[in-house]
């Protein structure tokens, strides 16, 4: 794993998984391609529905990749007892993705979903250089 | 020997003139720095918010205001948190605040963490003073404070007062194997009101009874400008705390008294628009809390009807998400109080706060008439060169706002231009100035700014 990929890692193990509230989260594309932090607590709470969200994910990626350079910004969904939130990394084909249970306080949520964005958007940055 | 006394005498008069020549050319210094930490651990965090703040104002406080998310309650404790502080801290440093939901400085915003103001001030007298059993108790906490506040500043030679307090807010009660929830449609609201009362008396919990303090302690201190903010921890109402010197309280009035010849204003605002839809309250009870009929008919119905909301809308998630975008109001001393609906118990209404009037509108929030209450307060100091702001909002705006906070939080940086400010989200707001009448609700953006007085310059 490049340093890159380490920090947003860091980012998203150290800044997100340890709210309450994400059961899950990474920085991915289609297909899930990207960095996906695999936890137990992660495993538990939805492995019954991992599959049909990674489909209902993947639709929405290619709505992300058509409409990203038009300023798409954010993407809300609802499945079942979650929320999938994608904060789309600007004028990419990449988002931020939270899984959140339905009935949380989101806003406080999306400051910290927020800052982590603009962390992660440092990081690649940075990178570019 | 009358060597000795002459030399003494040499030596003294020297020391006097040149104490006079370093008063005539310097200026009273003013400092002023925020700081931040993003710690998860209690004791770091606070060892390093305190590090942070100091390094930034560079020399030892006169006051400092401490604030923090409630995460710190399951990483290590809030002792360990005020135990890392006055690890840096200089004793003896007047410190008072309390937990919020979130906060915003001149770094960005944050729902997780610490944050501190700090002032550092010749002109300036400070006091603190604590009240504690508010939810039991609220009328004599407040007297307490107050009484601590004046003797702390009785014999201050500046005549303008200005005082930030943190007092507990309310916390959800849990009926007995119910548990914990906004909704009891199974629960007549009078057996709510009743268990709300017991469970208060007996555990303190339930309404913070928030202005009921503030009455009394604005009777005790009605020369001082008050500036309130009702501690909370994430939106779910179970605990939050107030910081208190060395101390962690739960159930208080923690209260910092300024005495000092620079120049302040606090300005409110909503931003919040009136609907059409008017309610009449027909019977609420006797604390005015629990709403039990609007217009004569059951409460939660005749609201659902006026609002042409379907019954399924009282359910713990739509509840939440509704009622935060159309708070209630009534007029009161020539202010409109906003107030929000904490729970439904069977078809009654149970409001975050006293409802003091019997006529309510419905308001609505939405995210451009919440931002527009920034504008309107920053307007009134934009001819200022503030020294400092500080900032009280309510933690409705923010969990309303989300993300859409940080254009708040640009707006506040563009004015203040890297001049220290702080603002903390909290669950119930108070402003009092003598020249008017204590204003407390929900909803709301509070800011105060500081700036150095001119000989033209008068305190509003």
């Amino acid at each position: 794993m490049s340093s890159k990929e380490e920090e947003i890692l860091k980012v998203l193990s150290e800044d997100l998984l340890r709210l309450e509230d994400i059961h899950a989260c990474m920085v991915a594309r289609k297909n899930l391609e990207g960095i996906v932090p695999i936890t137990e607590e992660f495993k538990q709470e939805i492995t019954g529905i991992w599959d049909m969200l990674k489909d209902t994910m993947n639709e929405f990626f290619d709505i992300i990749s058509h409409y990203s350079k038009y300023g798409l910004d954010k993407i809300y969904f609802e499945l079942g007892k979650y929320d999938v939130i994608f904060f789309i990394l600007p004028g990419s084909d990449t988002a931020l993705v939270a899984i959140v249970p339905t009935l949380i306080n989101r806003g406080l949520l999306e400051v910290e979903l927020e800052n982590a964005r603009r962390k992660i958007m440092g990081i690649l940055e940075r990178e570019e250089r | 020997m009358n060597t000795l006394i002459s030399n003494f005498r040499t030596e003294e008069i020297r020391s006097v003139k040149n104490e006079v020549s370093r008063t005539r050319a310097e200026k009273p210094l003013f400092e002023a720095a925020v700081g931040l930490s993003r710690e998860w651990n209690a004791r770091k965090a606070g060892r390093e918010v305190a590090e942070d703040t100091l390094k930034k104002l560079g020399k030892d406080p006169d006051f400092f205001l401490l604030f923090s998310t409630i995460h710190y309650e399951k990483y290590g404790g809030f002792k360990e948190f005020i135990k890392g502080v006055w690890e840096v801290l200089p004793e003896g440093t007047p410190l008072i605040g309390g937990t919020v939901s979130g906060f915003m400085n001149n770094q960005g915003c944050y729902t997780r963490g610490a944050t501190a103001l700090a002032v550092s001030y010749q002109n300036m007298n400070i006091a603190t003073g604590v009240g504690r059993d508010t939810k039991r108790s609220p009328a004599r906490a407040a007297k307490d404070c107050a009484k601590m506040i004046r003797k702390g500043l009785d014999s201050s030679k500046y005549e303008h007062g200005f005082i930030i307090d943190a007092i507990s807010g309310g916390l959800s009660f849990q009926i007995p194997f119910v548990g914990r929830r906004r909704v009891f449609q199974d629960i007549p609201g009078m057996l709510a009101n009743l268990t709300t009362s017991i469970t208060s008396s007996l555990f303190s919990k339930g309404p913070g009874r928030e202005e009921e303090v503030l009455e009394k302690l604005k009777d005790c201190l009605e020369d001082f400008c008050i500036m309130s903010g009702s501690s909370m921890d994430d939106n779910q109402f179970i605990s939050n705390y107030q910081f208190y010197n060395k101390e962690v309280l739960e159930n208080s009035i923690v209260c910092l008294g300024i005495k000092t010849d620079l120049g302040f204003d606090i300005i409110r605002d909503h931003g919040l628009s009136q609907t059409k839809k008017e309610l009449k309250i027909t019977k609420i009870s006797s604390d005015r809390r629990f709403i039990y009929e609007i217009n004569g008919k059951p409460a939660v119905q005749e609201l659902l009807r006026l609002m042409e909301w379907p019954n399924e809308y009282i359910t713990e998630k739509l509840l939440h998400d509704r009622t935060l975008y159309y708070p209630l109001g009534f007029n009161h001393n020539g202010e409109m109080a906003i107030d929000v609906i904490a729970l439904v118990s069977g078809n009654s209404l149970c409001m975050v706060h006293q409802v003091k009037e019997d006529t309510l509108y419905v308001l609505s929030a939405s995210g451009r008439e919440l931002a527009s209450a920034v504008d309107t307060c920053i307007q009134p100091f934009k001819e200022r060169r503030p020294l400092f702001g500080f900032i009280y909002s309510c933690g409705i705006r923010l969990d309303t706002l989300g993300s859409s906070i940080f254009r708040t939080q640009e707006r506040l940086s563009e004015y203040f231009k890297g001049v220290p400010f702080l603002a903390t989200y909290v669950t119930g707001e108070g402003v009092y100035k003598p020249e008017s009448s204590l204003q407390y609700g929900n909803d709301t953006f509070n800011m105060s700014v500081f700036w150095e007085n001119t000989t033209k310059d008068k305190k509003k």
